[in-house]
């Protein structure tokens, strides 16, 4: 069997020494790829550091086999080891990243047009947030993960969730308003605004 | 818009965020580069200071094996002969201290013998 066609070997008795030959690992990463990749492009919306950090997370896990011990754990270990390393990277200096509020798009008139843009706008936004509420966020929306859940992936209290996602999407909530309007309406004074500056 | 309630959300902007933060696919050589750096890089931060000094060479294994076992051996041989050699010590000192006490009490007979002996004469 390719590597290529091979199935993720689930954690159970003698797991571990399938998931460390190349065809059982590469079938792991295949099937939690798309979940790591996108925390880390989501915190960075930078594609190079998205694909840094998310090897490094998968090498991590290749380390760690032997600390996994269902595919439960498998999923959380991952998104666990995922988040904070973006937090890390983050608050290294030579990888922080301004995202530029000037750049957003601004809304057009076409609905689908629109709605691409929004959600471009909202990842810039949530992009722009700062570092743990950000990981809320992402973890929040893309993983649809609860608040106890979140809690324990990121290890702080429940109450501090909760504080972090309303400071969050309060400031969403003002910037997206400020830039996008809450309407169709306010969408197109938004663009007429824009056209102006 | 009206201020975020965690308890009652913005459907809106939660139905926003949820779109506009769906997962994104990864590149395609995402597998190969996790791969690559796991051929590579692999198990190396686990192995400790003696495994990087001792590399992957059998014979340096076994040379080390060697090495350790007489270690081991002339460590345990060196601490039973220091043992002994302090038991010699004690037992050599205590005897010393016996016949000097012995040499004490033989010096006070004899000093008392004579002056027995000196009583008898001058009677």
């Amino acid at each position: 069997m390719g590597v290529g066609q091979a199935v993720a070997p689930i954690p159970g008795t003698g797991w571990r020494s399938e998931a460390r030959e190349d065809a059982g690992f590469a079938a792991i990463v295949r099937t939690h790829q798309r979940m790591v990749y996108s925390i880390c492009w989501h915190f960075f919306r930078n594609r190079a550091i998205a694909e840094e950090i998310g090897q490094d997370v998968f090498l991590q896990l290749y380390r760690n086999l032997d600390s996994i011990d269902s595919p439960a754990h498998l999923e959380s270990w991952l998104r666990q080891t995922a988040t904070h390393r973006c937090i890390d990277n983050y608050r290294k200096k030579s990888n922080r990243q301004e995202i530029p509020m000037e750049g957003l798009a601004e809304p057009a008139a076409l609905p689908q047009v629109r709605d691409t843009m929004l959600s471009d706008n909202l990842q810039r936004l949530v992009a722009s947030l700062p570092e743990t509420q950000r990981a809320v966020v992402i973890l929040r929306y893309q993983e649809d993960l609860d608040v106890n859940e979140i809690a324990a992936t990121l290890q702080m209290p429940e109450r501090t969730v909760w504080s972090h996602l309303r400071r969050a999407i309060g400031v969403l909530q003002e910037k997206a308003a400020r830039r996008l309007g809450s309407g169709p309406d306010a969408a197109n004074q938004g663009a007429n605004q824009g056209k102006e500056r | 818009m009206e201020p975020f309630d965690p308890m009652e959300p913005n459907e809106e902007l939660e139905s926003s965020l949820r779109q506009a933060l769906e997962r994104k696919d990864a590149p395609e050589w995402f597998v190969d580069g996790v791969m690559a750096r796991v051929k590579s890089e692999g198990m190396k931060p686990r192995r400790n200071w003696l495994a990087g000094w001792l590399g992957s060479s059998g014979w340096m294994r076994w040379a080390a094996a060697v090495a350790t076992v007489a270690i081991v051996f002339g460590g345990v041989r060196w601490e039973q002969e220091r043992r002994q050699r302090l038991q010699g010590e004690a037992a050599k000192a205590q005897l010393m201290m016996a016949l000097k006490m012995t040499g004490e009490k033989l010096r006070m007979a004899q000093v008392r013998v004579q002056s027995l002996e000196r009583d008898e004469q001058a009677q």
